[in-house]
């Protein structure tokens, strides 16, 4: 059960990350109207389609104890996120910030500029039409995508395994449990290990689409 | 008290280009802005707002300058303290009606109402007769029950120049009448200067005082009391306003 714990450990921080991060983002983007929006856009969406593997590579290369980043943190503070469980939740929550930031950024979009103006002229600051119009209007689709990135964080295999490594107790977490046990040949554990998954993601899909169906 | 609009902008879109160029003066109480859809009244209303900036000009209400590309003061939106009814009344559908009227009564980081706020509220709503639908959300609401709610949700910060983006359009002929008379009581209770956006001529007849009436983009005519005694602005030659006359010369 091990790696079940490290999974929601790992899936819920990152998704906590993406979270805050994504509506930030997306709330920015979805108020701009900057040229370079679209390319911002799509460079923060790239996680979604980039194969793991390439993002773990990224990763290393800025993360790695010769990294950029990495080498720097190494010199100065002795530490190092590879192969530690705070480098799975880096991973997953890159690969699911932009379901966060696409869903929230629909749902801001949504809001009518109107609205935010009625606001602006009732003494309204922009924070203040952030917290008590934005977020109130928006909550149903940012949470839809929400759930969606806890899903995809508690999935995520390639760049984790890159990155974090497979260290049973460790780093180990489900998807990476099912790929041992499979090629271990312990079959009943996989199975077990598979039926937990994909429950979870039914009733995460399942919830996501009745919170986005009662938003139309 | 001396409204004071002068200003240029110039708006550029994909399938329209569109100088305005708009200058007028009012001290009446109530002023109607009056001409085709399309002409710039909606857009003056947002620059006196401070939803929109113009290019150059000069916007003041009484003494307080609001906006003076000279000087370059421009002040924002939430500090102009000018009430703005939206055409489609834009009110906040996740708030209930009564919670709809104290939004601009909340004090900064404070999530509650004070006694005295609370009172205002109170009562706002029985003024306007919806004290009934304090807990009622918009979408349950009529036309004219929304209509009433988002005047008060402006006048109840006091405010000291009220918009109305034509409030009538959306209420069917006989509610009109009924509303028409209404808000003209209300505007004589609260002594706030109003300024209309319309392009019904029934209202210029019930409720104007001053009338400015709209080109494309520019004014072609300010007329203040009876018709005899109307100000030409512009250069352009214009149509003389007419009682009856029910469709606007563009």
């Amino acid at each position: 059960m091990e790696p079940l714990f490290l999974t929601l450990k790992v899936a819920a921080i990152a998704t906590l990350a993406a979270f805050h991060i994504g509506i930030l983002l997306a709330y920015l983007l979805a108020h701009s109207s900057l040229p370079g929006k679209k390319l911002v856009e799509a460079f923060l969406t790239l996680p979604m389609v980039l194969p793991p593997t390439v993002l773990g590579y990224y990763l290393i290369v800025f993360l790695g104890r010769n990294g950029w980043l990495g080498k720097w943190l190494n010199d100065w503070f002795g530490m190092s996120i590879m192969f530690t469980w705070q480098g799975a939740v880096l991973a997953a929550s890159i690969v699911s910030l932009p379901l966060v930031m696409k869903s929230a950024c629909a749902a801001f979009e949504n809001v009518d500029q109107t609205i935010e103006n009625a606001a602006r002229t009732l003494g309204s600051s922009e924070v203040g039409i952030f917290f008590r119009i934005s977020i109130p209007m928006a909550w149903r689709g940012i949470l839809a995508g929400t759930l969606l990135a806890f899903a995809r964080a508690m999935g995520e295999f390639g760049a984790t395994l890159m990155i974090a490594g497979n260290l049973p107790g460790k780093t180990q977490t489900l998807p990476m449990a099912v790929y041992d046990a499979v090629q271990a040949g312990n079959d009943s554990l996989a199975g077990t290990l598979v039926v937990i998954t994909s429950a979870a993601g039914i009733v995460i899909l399942y919830l996501s689409g009745l919170l986005l169906e009662k938003n139309g | 008290m001396n409204i004071q609009v002068c200003f240029q902008k110039k708006l550029r879109t994909k399938n329209r280009d569109f100088d305005m160029n708009i200058d007028f003066q009012s001290h009446a109480l109530f002023t109607i802005l009056y001409g085709p859809s399309g002409a710039g009244k909606t857009i003056t209303l947002q620059m006196i707002a401070g939803l929109q900036r113009p290019d150059s000009g000069f916007i003041a209400v009484g003494d307080r300058i609001l906006f003076d590309s000279d000087t370059g003061v421009d002040r924002k939106a939430r500090h102009r303290n000018i009430g703005y009814v939206f055409q489609d009344y834009a009110l906040f559908p996740h708030l209930s009606v009564k919670n709809n009227v104290a939004y601009g009564l909340r004090k900064k980081w404070n999530p509650f109402l004070g006694y005295r706020e609370k009172l205002q509220v109170a009562e706002i709503l029985c003024l306007l007769e919806i004290e009934s639908l304090t807990d009622a959300r918009p979408e349950e609401l009529s036309g004219g029950q929304r209509q009433r709610v988002a005047l008060a949700r402006a006048l109840v910060r006091k405010p000291e120049l009220l918009l109305l983006d034509e409030p009538f359009s959306a209420l069917d002929q006989n509610l009109k009448v009924r509303l028409r008379k209404q808000l003209s009581d209300i505007h004589t209770c609260f002594h706030i200067p109003v300024i209309m956006v319309t392009h019904d001529l029934c209202d210029v007849r019930e409720l104007g005082r001053t009338i400015v009436r709209y080109g494309c983009g520019m004014i072609k005519m300010v007329q203040t009391g009876r018709k005899e005694n109307c100000r030409v602005c512009g250069t352009e030659k214009f149509q003389l306003y007419q009682d009856g006359d029910s469709t606007a010369a563009a």
